[in-house]
């Protein structure tokens, strides 16, 4: 059963790998830009400022899909893995932006790195190792997201 | 730790075999140093200080185009503990074709296309094949983190589109070596497989939905969905709507910390809404949440924030009210909380802030003799070139175990 499964996996690698053989059958369109091609700050950045009600070429969506606004940072997950959306995102965000709040082994709490950034989007402020208790009782789904495969050394300490 | 130094040496001989052709497209290097007093009543006063260095640096060109080096890590030395540590968290080589948003990587990555968030070292694959599909792949080595890692994992996306109206994928990974988990804590099964579902649709272009599913193959069930939908009226007025279901026996089993998450047959759901509105420079938010949980009880959850421009000033208000309805195991507490801070450039080259969070609990909180937890502080930034920045920040809280502690803390940015 398993294993089926596990061949599923190798064959689409392996498929993707002879298809790469055979340069026809890719799509030919253009490939993003390596980098966003003018420089773009703060938050809330609004993509349909600048960029017509086109659709992104070889994204697929209309600009405005990314505009930064709650709802898209809410669920930036979606954004960041549907399709090829998230080689869009390395247009402008380096690695280091996504690790800062994903990695698996971070230096130190993110809103502590962004202590001089007030502005910066995220739940751990403040004491959080008292604090966290709340949260973690009323959503403990959104921690596992984030704690429950990866960066859990430091729960060890309290949690087993 | 082998393979890092080779990582290193493999990316070094890369840049210097090629140093003539190589262009640094960015470097952000950022030093940390903190010293924080704390003082918890009844405990000794503790003065903690650490240091910490992040590089990460993007070079383009390697030689060839499209060939590109990645790579970002840190060091932090604590001055109490006299101890170093520190991580290679990405360390990359990246061939990018022309056309077709292929790549092809080799090296240490993260991966964020499957379910999870997956750091290996090891080779990842993708590119726009024709009639809309795309295909993404990886396979290799996961990072340790702790003692719990897997020997291998690998995995890979396949997608669908039809532009501006559909964009439909499938995932599946792997880990072979890291345990799945039955309810009562015993493993099942000694390697973790999720099959992945993730779908955008727009109908119309006011309305988006959105949403992923994940199945655990191994405790055959459907782990997590997310269910979203958006509405956008204009440009300056967005409404959404969402609802998210797990199953902890599905959802849980994968946890490498399995004490804290753990695998059991109750489930978990949340749903609400919310708007998002943009008057000239002002942007008010708002949101309402309901969670179900099965294990604690249910909560009530909305809040609001306004954030407004003024020249170069911004100012923002953001309040959030959680309010259980009922408690099952112990009192979850009910709180308000407001955050606000300013942001101004006082000369061209100086920034200052101050921001306060404050929660106000209805009832003194478990173990603690206080119904309030404050937090406040204040940073200035100097910009001494385009690329170069100093800011330091001094803050001081009122916490829920901590009373008046202080934390001062200065950073170096270089940024090109
Ligand atoms: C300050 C204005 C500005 C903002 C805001 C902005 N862009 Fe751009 N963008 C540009 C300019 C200028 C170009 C280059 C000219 C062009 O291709 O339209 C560009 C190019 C692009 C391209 C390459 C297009 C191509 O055909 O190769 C993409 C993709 C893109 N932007 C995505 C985005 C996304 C997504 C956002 C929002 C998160 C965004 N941009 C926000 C100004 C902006
Ligand atoms: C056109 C450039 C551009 C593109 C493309 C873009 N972003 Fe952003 N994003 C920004 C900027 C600028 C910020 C504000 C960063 C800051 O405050 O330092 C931001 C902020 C964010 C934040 C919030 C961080 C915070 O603290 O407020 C998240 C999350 C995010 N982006 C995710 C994504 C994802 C996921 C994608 C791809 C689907 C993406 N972005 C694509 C420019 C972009
Ligand atoms: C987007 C990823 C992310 C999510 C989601 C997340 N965290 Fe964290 N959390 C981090 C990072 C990164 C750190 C810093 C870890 C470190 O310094 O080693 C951290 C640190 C912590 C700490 C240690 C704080 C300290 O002062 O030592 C606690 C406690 C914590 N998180 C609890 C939670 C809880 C509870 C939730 C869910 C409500 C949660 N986290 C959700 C990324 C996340
Ligand atoms: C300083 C000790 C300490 C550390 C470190 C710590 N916790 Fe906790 N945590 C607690 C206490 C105490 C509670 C409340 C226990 C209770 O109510 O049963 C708690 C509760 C929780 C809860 C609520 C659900 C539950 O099981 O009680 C979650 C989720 C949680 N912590 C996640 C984390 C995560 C994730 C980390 C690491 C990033 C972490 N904690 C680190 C002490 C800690
Ligand atoms: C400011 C912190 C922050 C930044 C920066 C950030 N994220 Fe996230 N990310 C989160 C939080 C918080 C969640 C969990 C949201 C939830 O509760 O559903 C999350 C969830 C995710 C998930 C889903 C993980 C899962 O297991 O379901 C992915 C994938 C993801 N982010 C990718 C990215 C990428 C790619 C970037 C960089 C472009 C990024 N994120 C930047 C905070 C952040």
């Amino acid at each position: 059963m398993t294993n089926n499964k596990l061949l599923l996996i190798a064959v689409l690698i392996a498929a993707f790998m002879g298809l790469s053989g055979c340069t026809y059958l890719f799509s030919g369109e253009d490939s993003l830009p390596a980098v966003h091609p003018e420089k773009v700050e703060g938050k809330n950045v609004q993509c349909s400022e600048c960029h017509s009600d086109d659709i992104i070429p070889s994204i697929g969506k209309p600009f405005s899909t990314f505009n930064h606004n709650a709802p898209f940072i809410k669920d930036h997950a979606v954004f960041a893995t549907a399709g090829n959306n998230g080689q869009l995102c390395t247009i402008c965000h380096s690695t280091e932006f996504c690790l800062d709040c994903h990695a698996t082994r971070p230096a130190i709490e993110p809103t502590k790195k962004y202590g001089d950034n007030p502005e910066f989007e995220f739940t751990h402020r403040g004491d959080y190792r008292t604090r966290h208790q709340m949260d973690g009782t009323i959503n403990p789904v959104s921690c596992y997201k984030c704690h429950g495969r990866g960066n859990n050394e430091v729960c060890r300490e309290c949690h087993r | 730790m082998k393979k890092i130094i080779g990582f290193c040496c493999l990316a070094l001989s890369m840049v210097s075999t090629s140093a003539m052709a190589v262009e640094l497209s960015t470097l952000n290097a950022t030093t940390f140093a903190e010293a924080e007093k704390v003082s918890t009543p009844g405990f000794d006063k503790k003065t903690e200080a650490r240091f910490i260095q992040y590089v990460d640096l993007n070079a383009a060109k390697l030689g060839v185009d499209n060939l590109s080096l990645d790579a970002y890590g840190w060091g932090r030395w604590g001055v109490n503990t006299g101890t170093a540590t520190g991580d290679l968290s990405s360390g990359y080589i990246m061939y990018r074709t022309p056309k077709s948003n292929g790549y092809v990587k080799l090296g240490r990555f993260y991966d964020f296309n499957v379910t999870g968030v997956n750091q290996l070292d090891g080779l990842g694959l993708g590119a726009d094949l024709g009639a809309g599909l795309r295909l993404t792949g990886f396979a290799g080595k996961p990072v340790e983190v702790s003692e719990l890692r897997g020997r291998a994992v690998y995995g890979g996306t396949l997608s669908f589109k039809v532009p501006k109206y559909i964009d439909l994928g499938a995932s599946a990974v792997r880990e072979d070596g890291l345990p799945t988990y039955n309810a009562n804590g015993s493993i099942r099964k000694d390697f973790q497989e999720l099959v992945g579902i993730k779908g955008w649709a727009s109908p119309h272009k006011i309305v988006e939905l959105s949403g992923d599913a994940t199945y655990n193959t191994v405790t055959s069930g459907w782990g997590e969905q997310r269910y979203n939908i958006l509405v956008r009226t204009t440009d300056y007025l967005t409404l959404n709507g969402e609802y998210q279901q797990y199953r902890l026996n599905d959802y849980f089993a994968t946890s490498t910390i399995p004490d804290l998450f753990s695998a059991t047959d109750k489930n978990y759901k949340l749903f609400g809404g919310g708007l998002n509105f943009i008057v000239k420079d002002t942007t008010i938010s708002g949101f309402y949440r309901r969670y179900r949980n099965d294990i604690e009880g249910n909560t009530n959850q909305y809040g609001a924030q306004v954030r407004s421009l003024f020249g170069s000033t911004v100012a923002s208000i953001r309040y959030m009210r959680v309010d259980p309805t009922e408690a099952l195991n112990a009192p979850i507490p009910s709180y308000h909380q407001i955050y606000a801070y300013l942001t101004m450039a006082l000369t061209e080259k100086l920034h200052g802030d101050i921001s306060g969070l404050v929660d106000l609990y209805d009832h003194k909180v478990d173990r603690v003799n206080r119904d309030y937890a404050v937090k406040t502080g204040g940073s200035l930034s100097y910009h001494i070139t385009e690329h170069f920045r100093v800011s330091g920040e001094l803050s001081y809280s009122n916490d829920i175990e901590t009373s008046d502690s202080m934390s001062g803390s200065l950073w170096l940015r270089y940024h090109i």
